[in-house]
């Protein structure tokens, strides 16, 4: 998570302080969620690093940020790990769990996650129709999204 | 004691979990697509993507099968601070689950060799059963705990949650102390114990010597004393008799350390804490377990705001239906005025020691002593006393106070004294003994009427 929020930060061109500071707030309020056993600050972490990006690609980047779909894959690694350590603790354990498919899932789902948006950012560098695949692929996905929640909601 | 072992188990009807990040993805991966759509960013979906890995597997996974439970205490009676042992038993579902156990509520029944919380792996239709033990700090009756399982598939991304509900009850008696010595009631009753009586007749301990008359059996006759005199002369016995004891719960106020620094010093007490009620419940039960077992007639009055009693019987019997009655017992606030015509004249023999346990800090308590005495009861009174659960003063004011707070009981006492009436406080953490052999010691010296 630290590795995550220092690129973040120490990529930037402009506005550099901006960045830093949410990014350490970012690292902060994972430590403070890891270490006081809670999962919302983990999940203001993520989310606080995310408007960190958003922020800098605004201000700075002109050209495509191919290492954007490994920072996605990095922070889902981050928050799962951070999910696994929360489950782990304040709890007594069973000797016969077995943690390592846990954390190899975790790692598995991460892994996935990149390669769909290496996919998405694939799909964006097409330069025939360009933003109409962009809006394409952007609405799909918010509509798959909003399905999810549907059904998860059930 | 000895109890059944049975299921005491209520199950409720299991209920779908999602786990609580699902959410958090899926916010997360909403914003960030609504965000690359507004600023063109494709980056952005990039991003926000790998959060829609988990919700998706999550809305096409199989929910994680729910686990059956069961608890079965090994007994429903247990003294206090006894382990009791608790099995657990588990049966897994048609896929393996991590199963997140907890006990819930029984504040008052520590859990021994296991935390309240804990996790294990249940595979498919595993049955497994967990042996815990439970100990209860204090008398009363409790409700076992209940028990929450939440079922979670592989990547803890959906469960069932299954909750307990116990039906069954641990009951908790008082733990009673073994006595060296019993107070020896002024007067003795017509059955047979183990008390030697001032009447003659057959019995172990001796009495004194007279003159043989028609009737006497030959085996009572005195050889020695026969042939020295040479008249046939019998030795005669004291028989053993018993006793009856009444065991006077005053029940009009029960003071707790917690509240007991709210009267000093103000502010909200815990009403479940130790204090004077357990003081005198324990020396109920050491007394009445030690005079059942010298074939005393022990009965229980608990006179308060409720009245209850327990009418004077022997045996082993009789200890149970005691011990049972003391776990019930609870003080219920009254302003009614009360005195000891309420109470039935069959629960207080003519001639019964009665013993009274009480903080003597009702009026209302300490009045139907004073009548009791009045009425010529052989009367002895164990103070709970309240002072041990006091804190210090914290100001001149809060110690002056104290020391006529402390003037006006030992006046009172001095009162019961003056009357023959032996009065003991109980010293908290030592021997209830001490306290008897105080009771034990005044009754020797103020010089009793005759025994009969």
């Amino acid at each position: 998570m630290a590795a995550l929020c220092a690129w973040v930060a120490l990529e930037a061109s402009r506005l550099t302080g901006v960045w830093e500071a949410l990014a350490a707030a970012s690292l902060l309020s994972f430590a403070l969620g890891v270490g006081a056993c809670r999962r919302a600050p983990v999940q203001l972490a993520v989310a606080l690093l995310g408007a960190a990006y958003l922020g800098r690609l605004l201000a700075a980047h002109a050209t495509l940020d191919l290492a954007a779909p490994l920072l996605g894959g990095g922070l889902l690694a981050c928050a799962e790990l951070a999910e696994v350590s929360l489950v782990l603790r304040g709890a007594a354990l069973d000797r016969s769990l077995r943690l390592r498919s846990r954390l190899a899932v975790a790692l598995a789902a991460a892994l996935g996650g990149v390669v769909i948006g290496a996919l998405a950012l694939a799909a964006a560098t097409v330069h025939v129709g360009r933003s109409l695949i962009l809006t394409a692929t952007g609405s799909a996905a918010i509509a798959v999204a909003a399905w999810l929640v549907v059904r998860l909601g059930r | 004691m000895a109890g059944e072992r049975g299921s005491s188990s209520a199950a409720g009807a299991p209920r779908r979990l999602l786990s609580s990040r699902l959410g958090a993805y899926l916010a997360l991966a909403l914003s960030g697509l609504i965000a690359a759509l507004i600023a063109g960013r494709p980056e952005l979906v990039a991003l926000a993507a790998p959060f829609l890995v988990l919700p998706t597997v999550a809305a096409w996974a199989r929910s994680a099968p729910a686990v059956e439970l069961a608890l079965l205490p090994a007994r429903e009676r247990a003294l206090e601070r006894e382990e009791v042992p608790l099995a657990l038993e588990l049966r897994g579902g048609d896929a393996p689950a991590w199963v997140e156990l907890e006990l819930l509520g029984a504040p008052a029944l520590a859990v021994i060799g296991w935390q309240r919380r804990f996790s294990l792996l249940l595979a498919a239709h595993e049955q497994r059963t967990l042996e815990l033990s439970i100990s209860p700090a204090r008398w009363g009756v409790h409700r076992l705990p209940a028990v929450r399982a939440v079922a979670w598939d592989r990547l803890r991304l959906t469960g069932c949650e299954t909750v307990l509900e116990p039906t069954g009850e641990l009951r908790v008696y008082p733990r009673a102390e073994r006595l060296r010595a019993l107070i020896d009631p002024r007067r003795r009753q017509a059955l047979v114990g183990s008390r030697a009586a001032r009447v003659r007749g057959d019995g172990l301990e001796f009495a004194e010597i007279r003159p043989f008359a028609p009737g006497d059996r030959v085996r009572s006759v005195n050889w020695r004393a026969s042939a020295r005199r040479g008249v046939l002369h019998v030795n005669q016995r004291h028989p053993e008799r018993n006793s009856d004891v009444i065991l006077l719960l005053d029940t009009f106020e029960h003071v707790t350390r917690a509240e007991a620094d709210v009267i000093s010093h103000g502010g909200v007490g815990d009403p479940a804490g130790e204090g004077t009620l357990d003081q005198a419940l324990r020396m109920a039960v050491t007394l009445a377990e030690a005079h059942l077992r010298a074939r005393d007639r022990v009965g229980v009055i608990g006179f308060g705001g409720t009245l209850n009693w327990l009418e004077p019987a022997l045996g082993q019997r009789a200890l149970y239906r005691i011990a049972e009655a003391l776990v019930q017992t609870e003080v219920f606030f009254s302003y009614v005025w009360k005195t000891v015509e309420l109470i039935p004249r069959r629960l207080l023999p003519p001639g019964a020691l009665v013993v009274a346990l009480t903080p003597l800090l009702d009026r209302r308590g300490v009045q139907a002593l004073f009548d009791l005495r009045a009425r010529g009861y052989d009367l002895a009174i164990v103070e709970c006393s309240v002072e041990p659960l006091l804190g210090e003063p914290r100001s001149a004011s809060e110690r002056l106070a104290r020391r006529l707070w402390r003037l006006e009981r030992e006046a009172l006492r001095e009162r019961f004294r003056e009357l023959g009436v032996a009065i003991a406080p109980i010293a908290l953490g030592h021997p209830l003994q001490g306290t008897i052999g105080e009771v034990i010691g005044f009754r020797r010296g103020v010089g009793a009427p005759a025994r009969v």
